[in-house]
């Protein structure tokens, strides 16, 4: 059965637990709410091994057979109470000190009726599901004592549990409808039922899985088509008004025989035994539409999950290495991504291999939509993206950037109006609830991140139409743009002479107004005129005149500035030294002039004399005033 | 002062381009002409103005550098002269307007040479040269052999027929001379104002050129105005201009175009163009797509073939859709700034300020000179007097200075112009017995309404 064609996007991971195999003396358990995987063996009497959820994690004890074979055995969630059930009408609850059973103090709950099984909800509280309803019950291990909590009569055939939403399916004698009811400390909420769309229609309890997919929860049920007899698995999603299901996807499998379900990084995973392989589907991506039912193919052709080497506990090594038989007839697997070979008493959990996954899609927008969603995605799609613009580039594919910019750039834009709102204060009378921070998107790809793929293909012809492209993205999900990003686009713009983009995109600022954009532009200036332009036009947006000033007294323009400074500074600000100086260097006695009456005339006004004060150091320039303007050059230059 | 009888407006007397090389050996003179309108003259006449003209540019040569000569004054014309490339000179003669005047019951020419404005017709005698380069290329390169040998001398023949058929063709259908004002000498370009967005997207409508490899430069208009002016110079764009408001009527059937089209001449290659691309002037095929009232220019490499039937189509296929979409949504703006600025100017009246803004790195304008009432010639002719002429190799590196300038004229107008970081802002009003500190508020209430777009931090 082992196919080894390259390409697996599945596989199991290496952080997998060992346990004692299903022998004559051993039996083990698996409690996947705190996924803890119990090897018992000889009923309890030799020994009991709990490992989980990782492999170092274990808790050994030995227990007293009591008789009769164990059929369940749970922890509570913080591994104080351990809950045995060996008999169909009764649990047995044994208190735990440390790490050690006080096996003196074990209760013994009975009832009168049928139990299927039995869930935590709460660290003392215990729900018992049996083939007369639901019933919570609260354990006191001081008083000894269990009492009824909260109860739901129904007449119950069989059920499912997902311990993720706390979410228990519940399959009713009565009409074979599938009832979800949520199950949390002393609340039992019947929800409304799964439309199976024909009435008489009777589910198996094999054929339902229950699974969270992007946070809602989904009832999976296997299916043969009406018409091709080919499997489905139809998709009800709890996400109705009232949280009421609603069958939204029906997943083509194009096969027959026996599947398991799993779910990894938000993706429905479908194994077929028979041929070995297992197919990966994604609600979120789009498909065909018929009656508001989405119908999906899967992502790629099914492949088979990577083959997997156990290295055995071995003295030599170098070790012996079993290649692991995968989709055994011994695997179990449980929700959500939990493999199980009993008989070779290993635990993995599924993990995605999502880079050659990749190399699998082709279409680079469905690529793009289909890592956006996986939470290992955001290198990856910078890989791709990086491609994109890279080795892979062609005019052709312009369109393509587009439309994978504005899918990025709207998780990006949803995330930054999330960050704004929590960082705007609220008014004080709004009672300050514990504030939703809101979970960053599955991928977040923001700016800093594009700038660094983009500062890769610098100055290449076609840099510029990329950046626009981006630029366009970026504005049209209202998103400014980031220095980085703004001084990359200037330099493109510039290398290709396209100052007139450049002159518009100031104008309409769309690039970062700040000093340091301005000065960058400023830099620039001796490339083209248009540019200090430019420069100018954004620093007098940002309203930073002494930069301005600054330009005009090093272009020789001293009346200029020292009329901006005026204005902007006021008066009593503008520094005597520095525009003396600045008029002294450009050697033209009419602007030296006219600065040098303007200071006077500012004396006159301020200290009600011409004179400059000691502490502005203007002694030099009162000397060549002198010298330059002495009474008689006056009057000859009025002469001539 | 003596009632007008009649007025006689300024018109052409003639026009003529020469270079004095072809014609070195006496008896060739006739080789110098190049082109001479009317072309219904005695050739001795010609000759005889090419004679004066070349005595008149080497005379004032011997003063200044040859280049310098521009315009010579005389009581009853206004001769312009350029030289748009070494040797080659265009000269304008221009009949000054007259007003005949009853003194002592006998009829008087009064000549108003004054009227006339130098530097508007010396720039519409730029475009005359400016308007041949973009469809013809440089005078220069037709002429590839010696002047004076057998070979140059059919090449001359050539471009003389050449010039004839093209300044024929476009002195009759110029702009009438009279009206010819502060835009035709700044050859600037009123673009079209747009919401960001749509900016974007139609400055991104440029990857065409990414796409189709052989397209090099793309320029869109809406209606007459620009939206996007691509990288090309702003004197060959302001030639495109002309070009395409020349062509715009001949083709404007509204049906044809509401999927978007090819505005195609009967022939079957597209027309040529020369324009500078990185300080050369190379040959383009220019292809011209209309989508409702969206023109979209695109210049075709003319080193390859001219562009097929399989081209128009693929291109009209891929952008048809989505110029015709953009073209919806610039309709839709359109109108929704025309809605706000109708109350805007619903008040508005014949005396109502005017207003002329320049951007001298971008040649781009805005203004409201053309809508209600004209503006009296004078006052057209101060404004051109005081633009300062835009040059962009000259003064690189250096912002002109900062000014401020009021003027008064004798019938009542004030014009009042800032210069300022490359931009130069006319405000022109009418108001007979306002004060200075009047027209300076005024202006700047002006100042402060209109110039949204560009910034003024001296205000």
């Amino acid at each position: 059965m082992e196919k080894t064609n390259g390409i697996h996007y599945i596989e199991l991971s290496n952080n997998f637990i060992r346990f004692d195999a299903v022998s004559q003396l051993t039996n083990v358990f698996f409690d996947d709410s705190n996924k803890q995987i119990f090897a018992v063996r000889s009923g309890g009497a030799t020994g009991v091994v709990v490992k989980g959820p990782v492999e170092d994690t274990v808790i050994t004890f030995c227990m007293s057979d009591r008789g009769g074979a164990i059929r369940s055995i749970k922890f509570s969630p913080d591994n104080q109470i351990l809950a045995v059930q060996r008999k169909e009408n009764a649990v047995e609850l044994v208190c735990f000190q440390g790490e050690q059973p006080l096996l003196q103090d074990i209760i013994t709950h009975q009832v009168k009726t049928l139990i299927y099984g039995f869930v935590w909800v709460h660290n003392r509280e215990l729900a018992l599901i049996s083939n007369t309803g639901v019933e919570i019950f609260q354990i006191v291990p001081e008083k000894r004592q269990v009492r009824s909590v909260k109860a739901l009569s129904i007449s119950i055939k069989w059920f499912a549990w997902c311990c993720d939403a706390n979410v228990a399916l519940l399959c009713t004698n009565e009409g074979n409808t599938l009832i979800p009811v949520i199950i949390k400390q002393k609340v039992i909420t019947k929800l409304p039922k799964v439309d199976l769309g024909n009435p008489s229609r009777e589910v198996m309890e094999s054929k339902v899985t229950l699974g969270r997919v992007y946070g809602v929860l989904a009832v999976l049920i296997l299916q043969a088509n009406s018409n091709s007899g080919m499997m489905e698995v139809e998709v009800h999603l709890l996400n109705g008004p009232g949280l009421a299901p609603r069958k939204c996807h029906v997943l083509r499998l194009s096969l027959v025989g026996l599947f398991a379900i799993n779910t990894v990084d938000n993706l429905i995973v479908v194994h077929h035994q028979a041929t070995g392989t297992s197919l990966l589907f994604d609600i979120a991506l789009r498909g065909e539409l018929i009656n508001d039912v989405t119908y999906h193919s899967p992502i790629t052709p099914g492949r088979s999950i990577k083959p997997f080497g156990l290295k055995l506990p071995s003295l030599s090594p170098d070790g012996q290495i079993l290649q692991c038989e995968l989709y055994s007839t011994n695997w179990v697997l449980f929700q959500p991504n939990i493999v199980i070979d009993a008989k070779l008493g290993c635990m993995w959990y599924l993990n995605l291999a999502i880079e050659p996954l990749c190399h699998l899609i082709s279409d680079r927008i469905r690529l793009t939509e289909f890592l956006l969603q996986r939470c290992s995605g955001k290198h990856m799609l910078l890989k791709v993206l990086q491609q994109l613009i890279d080795e892979q580039y062609k005019g052709t594919l312009l369109p393509v950037l587009e439309t994978i910019f504005d899918k990025i750039n709207k998780i990006y834009a949803s995330w930054v109006q999330l960050e704004l709102q929590s960082q705007t204060a609220q008014p004080s009378n709004v009672k300050t609830t514990v504030s939703k921070h809101a979970a960053p998107p599955i991928v977040l790809i923001e700016q800093s991140d594009m700038a660094q793929i983009l500062q890769t293909i610098a100055e290449r012809p076609y840099t510029e139409s990329v950046l626009m492209l981006y630029l366009q993205s970026l504005n049209k999900y209202n998103i400014a743009a980031q220095e980085e990003l703004s001084k990359m686009i200037i330099s493109e713009l510039i290398r290709n002479r396209s100052f007139d983009t450049l002159r518009r995109l100031v104008s309409y600022s769309m690039l970062q107004e700040s000093k340091s954009v301005a000065c960058f532009l400023l830099a620039h200036s001796d490339v083209n005129s248009a540019i200090s332009q430019v420069a100018i036009d954004m620093l007098g947006k940002i309203q930073a005149h002494e930069i301005i000033i600054e330009v005009m007294l090093g272009q020789g323009k001293v009346i200029d500035a020292l009329r901006l400074a005026k204005n902007s500074l006021g008066l009593d600000k503008v520094p005597a030294r520095k525009f003396l100086e600045a008029a002294h260097k450009t050697q033209d006695d009419l602007i030296f002039h006219s600065v040098f009456k303007f200071f006077q005339m500012r004396n006159m006004r301020m200290y009600e004399t011409t004179a400059f004060p000691k502490a502005e150091q203007c002694t030099e320039f009162i000397q060549h005033f002198n010298n330059t303007f002495s009474a008689d050059s006056t009057i000859k230059m009025q002469i001539s | 002062m003596a009632k007008v009888l009649q007025r006689v407006e300024i018109t052409l007397r003639s026009f003529y381009i020469f270079n004095s090389s072809f014609g070195q050996k006496e008896g060739q003179e006739e080789r110098k002409v190049l082109f001479y309108h009317p072309d219904d003259i005695e050739l001795n006449t010609k000759i005889k103005d090419v004679g004066l003209s070349e005595a008149i540019i080497t005379f004032t040569g011997t003063f200044t550098n040859e280049d310098d000569c521009k315009a010579l004054h005389t009581q009853k014309t206004t001769q312009l002269f350029h030289q748009p490339e070494p040797g080659y000179w265009l000269v304008m003669v221009l009949n000054v307007p007259k007003e005949f005047r009853l003194k002592d019951g006998i009829e008087v020419a009064d000549y108003r040479g004054g009227e006339v404005s130098d530097r508007i017709y010396h720039a519409v005698l730029r475009q005359c040269y400016q308007m041949y380069r973009f469809h013809h290329g440089q005078l220069a390169s037709k002429i590839t052999d010696t002047p004076m040998s057998a070979g140059g001398e059919e090449q001359r023949q050539q471009l003389a027929s050449e010039l004839q058929q093209f300044y024929a063709r476009y002195l009759s259908s110029a702009k009438d001379l009279m009206n010819c004002d502060i835009m035709d000498m700044l050859h600037s370009i009123q673009y079209l104002a747009l919401d960001k967005t749509l900016f974007l997207r139609a400055h991104n409508f440029n990857m065409l050129c990414d796409t189709f490899p052989s397209i090099k430069e793309c320029i869109m208009l809406y209606n007459e105005q620009i939206v996007c002016g691509g990288k090309l110079n702003a004197t060959d764009l302001y030639s495109l201009h002309s070009y395409i408001l020349f062509t715009a009527p001949a083709v404007s059937n509204s049906d044809r175009y509401r999927h978007g089209a090819f505005a195609l001449e009967d022939s079957e290659t597209p027309i040529k163009v020369f324009i500078d691309v990185d300080g050369k002037i190379e040959p383009h095929y220019l292809l011209v797509y209309r989508a409702l009232n969206l023109t979209l220019c695109l210049f075709v490499d003319a080193k390859l073939n001219a562009p097929k039937q399989e081209f128009y189509e693929e291109l009209h296929n891929y952008m048809g859709p989505q110029l015709s979409c953009l073209a919806r949504d610039i309709a839709a703006e359109i109108s929704k700034q025309s809605v706000s600025s109708t109350l805007h100017e619903s008040n508005s009246q014949d005396s109502s300020p005017k207003y002329l803004f320049i951007n001298e790195q971008s040649l781009k304008h805005h203004t409201n000179i053309y809508r209600n009432a004209k503006i009296p010639r004078n006052v057209m002719s101060i404004i051109a007097d005081l633009a300062n002429p835009i040059d962009n190799d000259s003064n690189a590196g250096t912002a002109a200075p900062t000014e401020e300038l009021q003027v008064k004229t004798t019938n009542d107008f004030w014009i009042v112009k800032r210069r300022c970081n490359w931009r130069q802002y006319y405000v022109i009003l009418c108001k007979s017995k306002a004060t200075l500190l009047d027209v300076t508020q005024e202006a700047k209430r002006i100042f402060e309404q209109e110039l949204t777009d560009d910034v003024f931090f001296d205000k």
